[in-house]
């Protein structure tokens, strides 16, 4: 069977593809979304894989990460199904292949809880949160007219959630930059009473009863859901940050695994937080790097951390130790196939940090591969002298039909071949 | 089967002969152009049907045959495909379901003798499986209905372990006519000693041995083997067990995998150690554990397999399934025989020998598959770091046994196997250095004694000693630390290649069958037997028994001698039956004996006897070598299935056209020459297409007449190819063969005609590199001395008047 292996480059994916007769496998690479945490590297069962220059990447080298050898590789897949960050693309035949064994992939916003405030969205590293607004101010054509009135924010109540703010030009929310250590997105809420016509939805609109305004409610009905949100799981990280923002419970979120973070604060004198940085950039999806501004050392927050691995291969200094306890695959059981052992081994190496070994070939006699050659035309060669001999051999033969001379041929004596030759 | 018998005895002219040629899948298409031999085989005289079908041993395949009989009336069937080792049962069955007596069909092997070893030569590869088809054809139109002795199956027995004592013990209760059930772990029937190279301490070639048990095992009507499958439940008393079996996934379809494994592994990206070569050689995810593997059904590895699919797109005839379930069984047998078996001893655990690390230190079971001829290196002693033969060798005796870190008992052939392959590595590399380190050299049974004395003669040295440490050094040579006990002193020395001597242990699965069967094991590992000395195989639960290693170390004669005893409690327990057996056998045609009484001189089995002047062949104890038809004067002696006319039939068929130059005629036997050819086929190795072969049972078998007459019809070499002297499965055969030879080739010589196109091989049936350079020499000779009769220097007179 001939099996065709190609390569291509565009931007910055990469689309490897694998051709027979009967199927086309292919394989994209998104490199930009690659931080080269090397769990593929590890889960590969034929190490087609190998991991590139991760802390020159994290410094600024534009480069992938990971570097495929696609002779090597065998298309099975278990690379795209145990991504964390979902940085390749596996098609069979045109089309993209639900794995079984892939990893867990679950995040999602809970309807009932949510109330359509922008803070998760706010806090997502990697854009995966999707909003939709369903009213604002201007939905409503009524505006009280020179009417002096007054309005309150109680600063203990306001949560920052800033749907005032979405809803109504008259607030405005400052923003501040979201990190590990503080997460909450805005600094505060400010009011401009220029623009306030002391309607009194805002007062409705708030869910948690902070704003208070004495005023005239101008007609209309707010709809019970100030807006959607949901998330897109091919960009979610599994962080936690729009978990650990809402203040509504209202995100599940399972991480795809679970482990230790370590940082040798020992070696910290090698540490430059502020010109390497190389653990902050290289954690763009999680977040969990951060300079601290207490003492201006390098410092991360767990919570947001999936033990992907990243930051230890981006570290120049090896003060990063990233162990793996466990990885969340969806269900093993039940699955019949003669590879699911083998995709068990592949998540057991991820957490060992394990490559495959390679066979140490011990002793073969290498095999040529067989493929017809042109023959020539041979010539069937036959003697004139046949017929001669034909006739020696015809007197041979009758003589074999005497049984004096087979009991002496049988009993192995020698002149039973005078006799066979007898006329 | 009465029926048949009668019906198909029309003979001559007006017979309706069938050819069906299969392409397997490309197996045999891929080489041999099959419409060209469709069209051939149609001008065949007596074939009144040609067909050509994908896979004629498929179910459908089957039926094509089956319904073109019935409408074709066809009374004889050739069926040109693979070897008749493989499917001549299947066919057999098959054509016996049309009606017609199931000898009545002749397979022409162009898959293992043909397509498979002239993969390069197309040309004339299409060009020698139309000689065959036109000598099978011949050959049809000789062959007449055969009955076989029937037997009733009332007892059944279950057969744990399919290594050499179970089957050894499947094969004795299924021919006293016992349904067995042989269960084997493994995806292949032969245990440890279808790996080994050769078996002390006549040095036969162990799988030579097995093999015809392997394939008898297999194909016996009354043994169902059952592979990849565990027992894992037992309930009942002895006479009525009820036994629970799980059947493994091969996710191949046994049904329609041909055994070709070519395709599916070359396009297999997992390359892993393989256990059946005691990992010295590699194998893919999705493998044949070794080339006689029994049955001949690729398996893929559960623990490897990482789903590229690749396997299942390769695969022509469709027969992998990635879906495939486990299976659970019951069968009911009156008694059960545990043959489960031993496993090395894990020599890692000797740390201070360094097995594992030190790429020299093998195991003295990696060197068995270094000297088998079907091994990683086909029988080549290459050294693993370099590939290239060791000059010096040393064995460590008593890895893992007679030592109280790891086993304190003694495993009883290590030191037997140990000489055996010290002298077979001298036989190969003569200029290799081997010293054998041992505590004592234990060498009790016959011929032991004198086996150790041999090597001594042969120059291996012994060193009384434990060793106490081996060390790598530059080159990756090893420097053994020990201290001699004979002579004194702390020595150390240098060697190319360390073999540690393995012991044997209780095989994996001794604990969990102990506790399904609820029959007890020792300490050591082993099960226990009612009494060591007076119910050796016998187990405390009444029914169950158990034979070979599985009890302890033991070498291949003694687990036989169990195994036979086990048979014999079993059918003490049931009534004996009798049982089928093939036709072959000798017959005499009384008109044409002269009562010359020479059969009944060379009969070494003393089958023959004089009556009424007449020789009386007793055909049930008669096993159909064919010595005796070989040497009879008068053709007076008819081997069934092997008759005279039927091979006379073959040569001259051949004579009537000559495609090739130099053409070459093999009668090859049937155990180990055939099964060597069949072999040479299954590792694809390649050979000049000038041979076509018949199959005898025996070397023996070849008449004198049956040479003549193949010079006489212008063949240009005539080969004999049987087992190794003294291995001969007739105890004699070859000797006969021999001496006829040497007797013709002064005959051939004193004609004017070369002796040299005379020759014989002598090989077992692992040898088939052997086989195939022995081929290519002998066609490099013939052209060397031109086609026959080109060596007459003058021709005489007579020759001038023929000639004309």
């Amino acid at each position: 069977m001939e099996i065709r292996r190609e390569v291509d480059i565009e931007n910055h994916t990469f689309t490897f593809q694998q051709k027979t007769e009967k199927s086309a496998r292919i394989l994209e690479f998104d490199y930009k979304k690659c931080n080269g945490c090397a769990v593929c590297v590890f889960a590969c069962p034929v190490n087609a894989i190998e991991l590139g220059p991760v802390s020159e990447i994290a410094t600024g080298l534009d480069a992938p990460p990971i570097i495929l050898d696609h002779i090597k590789c065998t298309y099975c897949g278990i690379c795209a199904a145990i991504c964390p960050f979902k940085a390749f693309n596996f098609l069979e035949n045109g089309e993209k292949v639900e794995f079984p064994l892939a990893l867990v992939d679950h995040a999602k916003i809970i309807n009932d809880k949510c109330i359509g405030c922008k803070l998760c969205q706010e806090v997502c590293p990697t854009g995966a949160i999707k909003r939709e607004i369903e009213v604002k101010r201007e939905d409503f054509p009524e505006k009280n007219q020179n009417l002096i009135g007054e309005l309150k924010i109680d600063k203990d109540k306001c949560n920052l959630c800033g749907i005032c703010a979405d809803f109504c030009p008259a607030f405005i929310l400052i923003e501040k930059e979201v990190g590990p250590d503080t997460i909450i997105p805005f600094d505060q809420l400010l009011f401009d009473q220029t623009q306030c016509d002391y309607c009194k939805l805002c007062e409705e609109i708030c869910p948690e009863d902070a704003i208070t305004v004495e005023g005239k409610r101008i007609k209309g009905q707010l709809p019970d859901v100030f807006g959607r949100v949901w998330i897109e799981l091919d960009k979610c990280s599994h962080c936690d940050y729009c978990v650990k923002i809402c203040p509504y419970d209202a995100v599940e979120n399972t991480k795809t695994g679970d482990g230790d973070l370590i940082l040798y604060e020992g070696r910290l004198h090698k540490c430059d937080p502020v010109g390497c940085a190389a653990c902050i950039k290289i954690c763009k999806h999680n977040k969990v790097w951060y300079v601290s501004k207490k003492d201006g050392r390098i410092a991360f927050n767990e919570d947001f951390c999936i033990y992907c691995g990243a930051c230890e291969y981006a570290c120049p200094y090896d003060l990063i130790e990233v162990r793996k306890d466990v990885i969340f695959t969806r269900e093993l059981i039940n699955i019949p196939q003669p590879w699911r052992e083998s995709w068990e081994m592949a998540i057991e190496r991820v957490i060992s940090k394990e490559r495959i070994k390679e066979l140490e070939r011990k002793a073969v006699s290498e095999r040529p591969t067989l493929k017809p050659v042109e023959e020539e035309e041979r010539e069937v060669r036959v003697s004139p002298n046949q017929k001669y001999i034909q006739q020696q051999l015809e007197k041979v033969i009758a003589n074999l039909t005497s049984p004096k001379v087979r009991v002496l041929m049988e009993r192995g004596k020698e002149d039973s071949v005078d006799k066979l030759l007898e006329e | 089967m009465s029926q048949s018998l009668e019906s198909t005895s029309r003979t001559g002219v007006d017979m309706n002969i069938g050819v069906f040629v299969c392409h397997c899948g490309l197996n045999i298409a891929r080489v041999i152009h099959i419409p060209e031999i469709v069209e051939y085989a149609k001008n065949l005289d007596g074939v009144t049907f040609v067909k050509d079908i994908q896979y004629a041993c498929s179910d459908s395949g089957q039926e094509e045959i089956i319904q073109a009989i019935k409408e074709n009336k066809l009374d004889r069937v050739v069926i040109a495909a693979c070897s008749p080792k493989m499917h001549e049962v299947t066919f057999r069955r098959a054509v016996y379901q049309a009606g017609l007596n199931p000898y009545l069909v002749e397979i022409v092997n162009i898959r293992e003798q043909c397509s498979w070893v002239h993969s390069e030569t197309p040309r004339s590869a299409t060009l020698k499986a139309k000689d065959l088809i036109r000598m099978g054809v011949s050959r049809a139109k000789k062959l007449k209905p055969l009955k076989r002795k029937k037997i009733p199956i009332t007892k059944s027995v279950l057969v744990i372990g399919g290594g050499v004592a179970g089957i050894e013990a499947a094969l004795d209760l299924a021919d006293s006519g016992t349904k067995v059930y042989l269960v084997e772990k493994k995806p292949t029937i032969g245990g440890h000693m279808a790996r080994f190279n050769e078996v002390f301490p006549n040095n036969d070639c162990s799988i030579c041995i097995l093999a015809p048990k392997m394939s008898c095992a297999l194909t016996h009507k009354n043994i169902e083997v059952i592979t990849n499958a565990e027992v894992t439940g037992l309930e009942g008393t002895v006479g009525n067990f009820k036994v629970t079996i799980k059947k493994h996934p091969r996710y191949v379809d046994e049904e329609l995998c041909k055994g070709c494994i070519s395709d599916c592994s070359s396009v297999c990206p997992v390359e892993v150690p393989n256990e059946f070569d005691y990992t010295i050689g590699p194998r893919k995810a999705i493998y044949m554990p070794f080339p006689q593997s029994t049955p001949l059904i690729a398996a893929i590895d559960r623990e490897h397999c990482i789903g590229c699919k690749l396997c299942q797109e390769a695969c022509e005839p469709d027969a992998i399934n990635f879906d495939q379930k486990p299976e659970t069984m019951e069968v009911e047998v009156g008694a059960i025989v545990v043959a489960t078996g031993w496993k090395p001893f894990d020599a890692r655990k000797i740390e201070e020998y360094g097995y594992g690390r030190f790429t020299n230190v093998i195991t003295t079971y990696e060197l068995e598959r270094l000297l088998s001829a079907s091994g990683p290196t086909l029988g080549q002693v290459l050294r693993p770091s370099d590939l290239v033969p060791p000059k010096k060798v040393a064995f460590i005796q008593c890895v893992g046994s007679r030592d109280e870190k790891t086993n304190p008992y003694c495993s009883r052939v290590c030191c037997m196997v140990s000489l055996k392959n010290a002298q077979i590595i001298k036989e190969r590399l003569s200029d290799v250095d081997i010293t054998i380190f041992y505590i004592d050299i234990r060498a009790f049974g016959r011929w032991y004694e004198e086996y150790y004395k041999r090597s001594q003669e042969i120059g291996i040295k012994f060193v009384r000693s434990r060793v106490a440490e081996v060390k790598e050094i530059e080159g990756k040579n090893l420097t053994l630390m020990y201290e001699d006990t004979l002579n004194g002193g702390i020595k150390e020395e240098t060697f190319d290649m360390v073999v540690l001597s393995g012991g044997m242990e209780g095989g994996e699965d001794t604990q969990t069958l102990s506790t399904i069967l609820n029959i007890p094991t020792g300490e050591d590992g082993f099960f226990e037997v009612a009494h060591p000395k007076l119910r050796p195989v016998e187990t405390t639960v009444e029914g169950i028994y158990v034979v070979g290693t599985a009890t302890g170390p033991k070498d291949i004669q003694d687990s036989l001698a169990q195994a036979g005893l086990a048979v014999a409690k079993i059918l003490k327990l049931f009534m004996r039956k009798d049982a089928e057996l093939e036709p072959y056998s000798g017959t005499v045609i009384e008109d044409q004996c002269i009562g010359c009484q020479l059969c009944m001189e060379i009969c070494q089995a003393h089958n023959i006897i004089m009556e009424n002047r007449k020789a009386l062949i007793n055909e049930a104890a008669c096993k159909g070598c064919g010595v005796c038809a070989a040497a009879c004067p008068t053709n007076a002696i008819e081997m069934k299935y092997f008759t005279d006319e039927q091979i006379m039939a073959q040569i001259d068929a051949l004579g009537e056209e000559k495609n090739t130059y130099p053409l070459i005629l093999g009668f090859l036997c049937w155990w180990c020459g055939y099964g060597a050819a069949d072999l040479a086929g299954n590792l694809k190795l390649q050979y000049p297409p000038n041979l076509r072969i018949i199959r005898v049972l025996c070397a023996g078998r070849v008449d004198p007449e049956f040479i003549m007459r193949a010079f006489q019809k212008g063949v240009d070499g005539v080969m004999i190819v049987g087992c190794r002297l003294g291995e001969c499965h007739y105890d004699f055969g070859n000797q006969y063969a021999i001496e006829r030879i040497d007797i013709l080739k002064d005959v051939l010589d004193k004609i004017g005609i070369n002796p040299r196109r005379l020759k014989t091989l002598w090989v077992s049936a692992g040898e088939a590199s052997i086989f195939a350079r022995e081929v290519e020499n002998f066609v490099v000779e013939l052209e060397s001395i031109g086609p026959l009769g080109e060596e007459l220097q003058t021709i005489p007179e007579g020759g001038k008047h023929g000639d004309t």
